[in-house]
């Protein structure tokens, strides 16, 4: 036999897993002794996409799978599953399947669930099941244009295994937001972008957060939402769009990268605030800073960026290395130069 | 283990057609497998690998060596993965596959994997046939029904021209 069939079973699949739904599937045809390795790999990848018009078979193909893993008691270790809605039929069958579809994998030893949803209704949404919550085992959930709301949490669970969580484009609220918070104490990276009723949220029991990400969140009244959080554990900040509140004198002893693109912050607070381990800063179009003088406690920094359409006051404390800095002037009105 | 000696310990593996090679420990335990001797005490002489034969150990150790240079930075640890792997070839990367998998190392073992995955990716069964080598002993009649049976994985994919 050739090589590559003489794999053992378990590399195959890690092989396949690498692979989409599609590409893995159609493996099937090479020989016989490939015929059925695809249908015990851990991870089902599903997108109404490859099915051009299809719906139907695209629906019963995600079933019949989901079923065949759950009745051979078989580990789903990571399911992806992307829908798109094209006229409001779609959505009463879409929310039907997925209340059919989640259950089957509460017991599959789930780690990874990405549920996505493309719609071309403007604005339309699907009201995530309250069973995406009770899968124990979970460590990774993306949630992209669902409605998270009462019923969505109402069965939660303490999600002590979950270490990711990322929200796109979803509605939810401050309440619903932090009742999800506290029962994945164990967070380590959150990415939250797109969430526009979100006003202000605390994050400061989050006590093992690496990574946090916040982008796009003006709400429609053109505010920023707030958040807070616990600085000692952070290793990387990304806020764009958005808002973040920096404590007076906070130590962010373990931040190694901060990135700030058109957000609001109390750059007074930021002032004070220590930054030991500070290696990558850069600040992007920030308005505020017009009106402050910025100073960064960063003695272990490497390379500082500043974009903006004006000259910020910006200072640094001693710096124990050789570091870069890039500072590009955008739209400069040339009676604002500033005189050499 | 040689933290309280203050200089670095160094490790003796055999391959299985008898080469040896020293290696830091610092770098050796990225194998579970060999971690798991270290830490049970099994390691003092010279740790014999079976599974793997000298060409493959001497490439697995120059990945242990390279990747444990890098400090924690995934991405820089991720570019030297593509790269290390970048000029391998399928009979390379077949060895390293059951290397990592018998040495217990899952970084190399899914870096591996999903290299061989890149090859696969969006090609014809007769694409992947040729470059694999692999026979199709499916008769005809066998060959057509998998096919029909998924037939939803053949849309959009260049179609065989030798079938």
């Amino acid at each position: 036999m050739d090589r590559i069939s003489e794999l053992p079973k378990d590399i195959l699949h890690i092989i396949l897993y690498f692979l989409s739904q599609k590409d893995a599937v159609r493996t099937s045809v090479l020989s016989n002794s490939w015929r059925n390795i695809w249908c015990t790999r851990p991870n089902l990848d599903f997108s109404d996409a490859a099915f051009k018009g299809n719906k139907q078979d695209f629906l019963s193909l995600v079933t019949r799978n989901l079923q065949r893993y759950r009745d051979q008691r078989m580990c789903v270790e990571e399911f992806h599953l992307r829908i798109s809605l094209r006229d409001h039929l779609d959505h009463e069958s879409s929310v039907m399947l997925l209340e059919r579809w989640i259950p089957l994998l509460k017991n599959m030893g789930l780690k990874k669930f990405c549920l996505s949803l493309h719609s071309k209704l403007y604005s339309t949404r699907l009201r995530l099941p309250s069973v995406v919550f009770v899968a124990e085992s979970l460590q990774d959930l993306r949630l992209e244009n669902f409605v998270l709301d009462r019923n969505t949490i109402e069965r939660i669970v303490l999600l002590n295994n979950l270490r990711s969580l990322c929200l796109r484009e979803d509605w939810i609220e401050d309440e619903i937001f932090q009742k999800i918070i506290d029962s994945c104490p164990l967070i380590e990276t959150l990415d939250v972008e797109g969430c526009l009723r979100l006003r202000t949220i605390t994050l400061n029991n989050l006590h093992h957060l690496k990574y946090i990400s916040f982008s796009e969140m003006y709400d429609f009244t053109g505010e920023l939402c707030r958040n807070e959080i616990h600085p000692p554990s952070l290793e990387t900040i990304k806020i764009s769009s958005g808002n973040l509140m920096f404590h007076k004198g906070a130590d962010f002893r373990n931040l190694n990268e901060l990135y700030i693109f058109d957000a609001k912050l109390s750059w007074d607070h930021l002032s004070s605030c220590k930054f030991p381990c500070l290696k990558h800063l850069c600040i992007d179009s920030c308005d505020g800073l017009k009106e402050t003088q910025l100073f960064i406690d960063a003695p272990n920094i490497l390379d500082f960026k500043y974009e903006g359409d004006f000259v910020p006051s910006i200072s640094f404390a001693t710096t124990l290395n050789k570091w870069d800095s890039e500072i590009n002037l955008t739209h400069l009105h040339p009676n604002d130069a500033p005189s050499p | 283990m040689a933290a309280e000696t203050g200089t670095p310990t160094t490790l003796t593996l055999k391959s299985n057609d008898d080469e040896l090679f020293s290696v830091a420990e610092s770098a050796a335990i990225l194998s579970v497998t060999i971690r798991n001797m270290v830490e049970d005490g099994c390691a003092g002489g010279v740790i014999p690998l079976d599974n793997v034969d000298g060409k493959t150990l001497a490439s697995v150790i120059t990945y242990m060596n390279g990747i444990s240079a890098i400090p924690a930075d995934e991405e820089k640890k991720k570019s030297y993965r593509d790269k290390f792997l970048s000029d391998k070839d399928f009979e390379t990367l077949a060895d390293m596959v059951l290397a990592a998998n018998y040495l217990n190392m899952s970084c190399l073992m899914d870096a591996v994997s999903a290299k061989i995955a890149q090859v696969m990716e969006k090609k014809s069964v007769g694409w992947v046939r040729r470059k694999f080598g692999i026979e199709n002993d499916y008769t005809p009649e066998e060959e057509a029904a998998v096919k029909e049976e998924h037939k939803w994985t053949f849309e959009g994919v260049e179609t065989d021209d030798d079938n």
